[in-house]
C-alpha cells in the first residue's frame, strides 16, 4: 500500500545551538513508517587515549572507535539505531534529537577553536535521512554517508624531539 | 600532552549494570574487536559500540547520559559489591 506523508503533522525542530542544523521528522498516517532527516550535523572527533571519540553537538550523541573512520562509522550507525530504538519505544524520536549541553559545546567546539590545537577542519553540509518501519522486523534504512555529516577533526600534532 | 585513561569494556559494562542500566549485546565486529550494545536506563535508550578499552571521554559521556558517577568506572570494589551476590554460608556451630 502506498503511503503518503502528511506535512502538516510533521514535527520540525531546529536546535537552538546551531543555526545551520535542521532536523525534521514525519510519519505516515498509520504510524508504521517514520522518516527522520538531519542536515549539517556537527560532530567533533577527538583523540581519546588509544581511541577516537566522536561527539555530536546539534544532537547529543557520541560514539567511540579505534580510529577516525571507525568512530565515524560507529557514530552514524549508532545514531540511526538509537533513533530507531526511540521510535520503537516511544513512537517518536524527539527525545534523542536534542543538542548537547552548553558545557559540551564549550569544551569540544568553542575552546579548541580558540586555541591552536586544531590545524585541520573539515566542513561538509548535506542531508542524512533514515526510514524506520515498525512493521515486521521493525527494520530501518539509512540514506547517508559520512560526508553527509559535518565533521571537525582534531589533528594530532607531532611532538617535538 | 594527552592523558591516557582507558577502562576495560567488561568493567564498564559491569559498572553500568550495577547502576541499573540494562545492557544488551546486539552484535560483534571481529575486525575492530568491538561489541555493540543497547543501553537503557529510564527513558534513555542508546545503541553504543565499545572497543576493547573505553576512553575517558566516553566514560564522561556515559556519566552524563546515564547518571553514573565517573569514579565508579575506576573503582573495582563498587562493582563487585553490587554485582556479586555473596553466598550464604551457615556459620559453624561453636561449642
Amino acid at each position: 500500500m502506498k503511503e503518503t506523508m502528511q506535512p502538516e503533522q510533521n514535527k520540525v525542530a531546529q536546535n537552538a545551538g546551531a543555526e545551520d542544523c535542521q532536523i525534521f521528522y514525519g510519519k505516515t498516517p498509520d504510524g508504521k513508517l517514520h522518516i527522520v532527516g538531519i542536515s549539517a550535523l556537527k560532530v567533533v572527533i577527538m583523540k581519546d587515549g588509544a581511541n577516537w571519540f566522536a561527539q555530536g553537538l546539534d544532537v547529543d550523541y557520541a560514539a567511540e572507535g579505534v580510529d577516525v573512520e571507525n568512530a565515524k562509522q560507529n557514530f552514524e550507525n549508532g545514531l540511526v539505531a538509537t533513533i530507531h530504538q526511540h521510535i520503537k519505544a516511544y513512537n517518536e524520536p524527539t527525545k534523542v534529537l536534542k543538542p548537547a549541553p552548553p558545557e559540551v559545546w564549550q569544551e569540544m567546539f568553542y575552546a579548541p577553536l580558540m586555541g591552536a590545537t586544531i590545524s585541520n577542519v573539515i566542513h561538509n553540509k548535506y542531508y542524512q535521512m533514515s526510514v524506520h518501519s515498525l512493521e515486521g522486523n521493525a527494520a530501518f534504512q539509512k540514506f547517508t554517508l559520512f560526508k553527509n555529516i559535518e565533521y571537525y577533526v582534531e589533528v594530532e600534532e607531532p611532538i617535538a624531539a | 600532552m594527552t592523558e591516557k585513561v582507558e577502562v576495560l569494556r567488561e568493567h564498564v559494562i559491569a559498572v553500568l549494570r550495577s547502576q541499573d542500566v540494562t545492557v544488551t549485546a546486539t552484535s560483534q565486529n571481529l575486525e575492530a574487536k568491538s561489541i555493540t550494545y543497547i543501553l537503557q536506563k529510564g527513558d534513555v535508550i542508546e545503541e553504543q559500540t565499545f572497543p576493547p578499552e573505553v576512553g575517558r571521554r566516553m566514560l564522561q559521556y556515559l556519566q552524563r547520559h546515564f547518571k553514573v558517577a565517573i569514579h565508579l568506572f575506576f573503582t573495582l570494589e563498587t562493582i563487585t559489591s553490587k554485582t556479586v551476590t555473596p553466598a550464604i554460608v551457615p556459620k559453624p556451630k561453636t561449642a
